[in-house]
C-alpha cells in the first residue's frame, strides 16, 4: 500500500473577492458587445508592499493577485516569511487577458502605427508571477499554469509537487482571474450565461439560467505541516471520463472522491465539509447534486456548501474555495462566507473538508484540506 | 525536478526548416536557416523582418475539424510523437490515460486579432472567432484528436513554457499521476508578437546572431515540438524504444523585472545546476549546451556569464539554434530539447548560425558550423520574460 501523502500546511491564505452585486463591467467595449452582468472589483484593492507608483504600473490580473498573496502572507505572520528560495506558482484560467486585449485594441485601431510596448509586457500571462517573485523576493521555481476550470487545482498539485521533492520549503501559490469583456463574449456564446443581474445561486432555483461571470483572486502560503495549522493533502485535476457533464456517473464521482482521500489515508466519513464549485449552469450543478445526493447517501452528517455566489464563475475560482476550506478547517467551523446547502450550524467540527469541482467544460476536481 | 530518469520514447516537430526530426536535421547539416518574408498576415510595420514562418498549411495534416494555427501545429506534432512512441499500441484503457502537457504563450491569438479587427474596424460581432482563444486550447486539441483523458495541462511561463511543459510531464511521471505523456510547445506568428516584440526594439532587422559582437536582436518563429515521455519501467515493460533520456529538470526565478534578465546571470546558472543536481551529474559531464541564445544584448550576455558560472573554464561546446528556427516563444524550450536529442542520436553539434565573431565581453566561443563531437549528455536552456529559466539534462539512450 503506498503511503498517505503529509500534504503541506497551508500557513495562511488571503482571498480577494468581488463587490457582491454583480453590475455591468465598465469596459469601453461592453456596449458593442452587448455583455450580460458579471462579479467584478469597482475598485482595485490596494497593494501594502509597493509604493502608490509602482502599484499603478500593475494591470489588473497582478493587482488582484498581489492582494491575495499579501493578505496569505500577513495572516502567515513573519516567523512563516519565506526566505529567497521560495517558490510562486499561479493558476489562471485566461492569464492577462486585459492587457491583451489593450495592446491588440490599440495596434487595429491605429493600424500598427503606435504599439505599446507596456501593455504587451503585461500580457504575458506569468506576469503575475513574476511581479510576486519581484515583491517578495522569490527566486525558487516560478510556474504558471493556465489550463481554464482547473488552473488553480492544477498549481496546487504542483505547489504539493515542489514542496515533497525538497525544491523549495515554501510555495505562494496564487489563484487569479480577471473579468475581461472579451471572456464575457466567449462564454455568452457558449451559451453558459445568465443576461440576469440577480445574485447568483449556485444550485438554487435561478441555477438554470446559466452562470455570472465573475473575477477575484486567492493567495494560500505553504509550508512544512506543523500542529494546528491546516493542511492541504491533495489537490488532483481531471478530465471527466466523457465531456459530456450531463453523463456523468455518480456511483464514479463518489469513486473519485473517495480516492483523492485516499491518496492522503482518509476516508469519506471523515469528511466534515464538501465544498462544491457548483455555478449555476443547469447541466453542471444537476450533475453535481447528484453526486452530493449519492455522498451524502452514506454521510448524512457531513456539511454541505457552495461559494460561488461570492464571485462568479472564473477558472481559478476553486482557490477560493480551498482558502474558504482552510479557513474553515483553521476555525473548526463552516466560515461564514459559504452559503450552506445542509449542515452549517448543525454540523460538527470541520476538521477535513473537500473541495470539489464538476465542471461544464469536462473537467473535475478534489482538493482535501485537513487539521 | 524528476528524480528518476524518464524515457523519450518519440518525437515530432513542425517547423520553418522541416515537419519532422530528419528533415530538421538536415536542415541543421545544411545550416540552412528557416529565416524568409513573413507570408502568414500582412503587417505594415514589422512585414519587412525576417522571420521564421511554417510553409505548408497545419491544418491539412494535423486531424483536427476546426481549430487554431497554434491547434494545428501543436496536433502535428503531438501526433508523431504518439506514433513514432506507437502508444496506440497500448491496450485502450491504458492510451486513453496517457497525458498531455502543453506549454503556450498567445494560443489561439489569430483568431483573437481577426475577432478584433471584425469589431473595431468592421462593427461586425464575430464571437465564434475567441473559441480557441483559451491557452488551453492546444491541449484541449491534442487530447481531443487522439481521444485521452489522462493527466493534463497547460503552463505559460513565456519563452520557457516548451521546457516548463517537460519539466511537469516528469513530474507527473514521478508523481505517479501518469504512466506516459505528451509534452511540449506550441506557438504561431500573430501580430501580436510581431508588433510586441518589435515595440521593445529587439528585433533584429538582418536575422538574429546569437552570441554575436553584432548582435542586434531576436527573430521571431513559430513552431511546434511534441515529446513522448514515459517512466523507464513503463518503456521497458512494452518494449518501446528508447531515442533519449531526461535526467533531470531544474528551474529558478530571477525575480528582478518583467523582461529583462538578472544581469549576473545567477537565475539561469540556479536552474542549470538544479537540473545537473536531479541528474547527480557534475558539470563536467556535459558535452554539449544548446543555449537560449536569442541574440539580444541583455540575454546572450547573461547566458554567458551564467554558462562561465556554472562550468568556469571548461565550458562544453555550446551553441543557439535560434537562428534556423527563429525564437518560437513556447515551442522554444521542446523544439530544442528535441535538437538536444537529435545531436546524441547524430553525435554531431549544430552550429550556432550567424556567428561572425564572439562577443569577448560574453566570453564564451560557440560552435560556428556544425560538426563532429562525442555527445552523451546535452543540456538545453529556455529563460522567458518574468524571469522564468527552465533547463533539462537529456542523454544518449545507449
Amino acid at each position: 500500500m503506498a503511503e498517505a501523502l503529509t500534504g503541506a500546511g497551508i500557513l495562511g491564505e488571503g482571498l480577494v473577492l468581488p463587490d457582491p452585486v454583480p453590475a455591468m463591467l465598465p469596459a469601453a467595449v461592453s456596449e458593442r458587445l452587448a455583455l450580460g452582468p458579471c462579479h467584478f472589483c469597482s475598485e482595485l484593492p490596494q497593494a501594502r508592499s509597493l509604493s502608490p507608483r509602482a502599484v499603478r504600473r500593475m494591470r489588473r490580473a497582478q493587482r488582484l493577485a498581489l492582494a491575495a498573496a499579501e493578505r496569505a502572507l500577513e495572516a502567515a505572520g513573519e516567523a512563516n516569511r519565506p526566505s529567497d528560495e521560495g517558490a510562486v506558482v499561479v493558476g489562471t484560467g485566461l492569464g492577462c487577458l486585459g492587457e491583451t486585449a489593450a495592446f491588440l485594441e490599440n495596434m487595429v485601431q491605429l493600424e500598427e502605427r503606435e504599439p505599446k510596448p507596456a501593455a504587451f509586457i503585461q500580457s504575458v500571462h506569468n506576469a503575475p508571477a513574476a511581479q510576486l517573485a519581484i515583491c517578495f523576493g522569490l527566486r525558487g521555481e516560478s510556474q504558471t499554469f493556465t489550463h481554464g476550470a482547473i488552473s488553480a487545482e492544477l498549481a496546487l498539485g504542483h505547489a504539493l509537487w515542489v514542496l515533497r521533492a525538497g525544491r523549495s520549503r515554501h510555495v505562494l501559490a496564487v489563484g487569479v482571474d480577471e473579468a475581461s469583456p472579451y471572456a464575457i463574449t466567449a462564454g455568452q456564446e457558449a451559451g453558459c450565461l445568465r443576461r440576469e443581474p440577480e445574485p447568483l445561486m449556485p444550485m438554487g432555483e435561478a441555477s438554470s439560467g446559466g452562470t455570472l461571470p465573475g473575477e477575484g483572486a486567492a493567495g494560500l502560503l505553504l509550508g512544512p505541516p506543523a500542529p494546528g495549522v491546516p493542511r492541504l493533502a491533495v489537490a488532483r485535476a481531471r478530465p471527466l471520463p466523457h465531456p459530456d457533464v450531463l453523463r456523468v456517473d455518480p456511483a464514479a464521482e463518489a469513486a473519485f472522491i473517495r480516492d483523492a482521500l485516499g491518496l492522503a489515508g482518509i476516508s469519506l466519513d471523515r469528511v466534515d465539509l464538501l465544498l462544491l464549485g457548483a455555478n449555476g449552469f443547469g447541466a453542471s450543478d444537476h450533475a453535481c447534486a447528484r453526486v452530493v445526493r449519492a455522498v451524502r447517501a452514506e454521510h448524512p452528517g457531513m456539511a454541505c456548501g457552495v461559494y460561488k455566489h461570492l464571485c462568479g464563475e472564473f477558472g481559478a475560482a476553486p482557490a477560493l474555495g480551498v482558502a474558504l476550506a482552510a479557513r474553515s478547517v483553521r476555525e473548526g467551523s463552516v466560515a461564514g462566507e459559504i452559503r450552506c446547502l445542509h449542515g452549517g450550524e448543525a454540523a460538527r467540527p470541520v476538521a477535513t473538508g473537500v473541495v470539489y469541482h464538476l465542471h461544464e467544460s469536462g473537467y473535475h476536481s478534489v482538493c482535501v484540506v485537513t487539521s | 525536478m524528476c528524480r528518476q530518469r524518464v524515457a523519450v520514447t518519440g518525437l515530432g516537430i513542425v517547423s520553418a526548416v522541416g515537419c519532422s526530426p530528419a528533415a530538421v536535421w538536415a536542415a541543421i547539416e545544411r545550416e540552412a536557416s528557416g529565416l524568409g518574408a513573413l507570408s502568414l498576415f500582412p503587417s505594415q510595420r514589422c512585414g519587412h523582418i525576417p522571420v521564421a514562418e511554417v510553409r505548408g498549411e497545419p491544418a491539412d495534416r494535423s486531424g483536427l475539424r476546426s481549430g487554431s494555427r497554434t491547434d494545428h501545429l501543436a496536433a502535428c506534432a503531438a501526433r508523431d510523437a504518439f506514433a513514432q512512441a506507437a502508444l496506440e499500441a497500448l491496450p485502450e484503457a491504458l492510451r486513453r490515460q496517457v497525458g498531455v502537457v502543453l506549454g503556450t504563450t498567445t494560443g489561439g491569438i489569430l483568431d483573437s486579432e481577426a475577432f478584433l479587427e471584425r469589431l473595431l474596424a468592421q462593427g461586425e460581432l464575430a464571437p465564434e472567432l475567441l473559441r480557441h482563444h483559451p491557452p488551453a486550447s492546444p491541449a484541449e486539441a491534442v487530447a481531443g484528436a487522439l481521444d485521452l483523458v489522462g493527466f493534463r495541462a497547460t503552463v505559460s511561463t513565456a519563452c520557457a513554457s516548451g521546457a516548463t511543459a517537460i519539466a511537469v510531464a516528469c513530474d507527473a511521471l514521478a508523481a505517479g499521476e501518469a504512466d506516459a505523456v505528451l509534452a511540449g510547445g506550441a506557438d504561431s506568428l500573430s501580430r501580436l508578437t510581431v508588433n510586441g516584440f518589435g515595440s521593445l526594439l529587439n528585433v533584429a532587422a538582418d536575422g538574429c546572431r546569437p552570441f554575436d559582437a553584432g548582435r542586434t536582436g531576436l527573430s521571431l518563429g513559430e513552431g511546434a515540438a511534441v515529446l513522448a515521455l514515459e517512466t523507464e519501467q513503463h518503456a521497458r515493460e512494452r518494449g518501446a524504444p528508447i531515442l533519449a533520456w531526461i535526467l533531470g529538470c531544474g528551474s529558478s526565478c530571477d525575480a528582478y523585472h518583467a523582461t529583462a534578465p538578472r544581469p549576473d546571470g545567477s537565475g539561469a546558472a540556479a536552474a542549470m545546476r538544479a537540473a545537473l543536481a536531479v541528474a547527480q551529474l557534475e558539470p563536467q559531464a556535459v558535452d554539449y549546451v544548446n543555449a537560449h541564445g536569442t541574440g539580444t544584448r541583455d540575454n546572450d550576455l547573461a547566458e554567458g556569464l551564467a554558462l562561465r558560472a556554472v562550468f568556469g573554464d571548461r565550458v562544453p561546446a555550446v551553441s543557439s539554434t535560434k537562428r534556423f528556427f527563429g525564437h518560437t516563444l513556447a515551442a522554444a524550450g521542446a523544439i530544442e530539447a528535441v535538437v538536444c536529442i537529435l545531436a546524441l542520436e547524430h553525435q554531431r553539434v549544430p552550429a550556432n548560425l550567424g556567428l561572425r565573431q564572439a562577443d569577448p565581453e560574453i566570453g564564451i566561443h560557440p560552435v560556428p558550423h556544425t560538426c563532429d563531437a562525442q555527445v552523451r549528455v546535452a543540456l538545453s536552456n529556455s529563460l522567458g520574460f518574468g524571469g522564468s529559466n527552465g533547463s533539462i539534462v537529456l542523454a544518449r539512450a545507449s
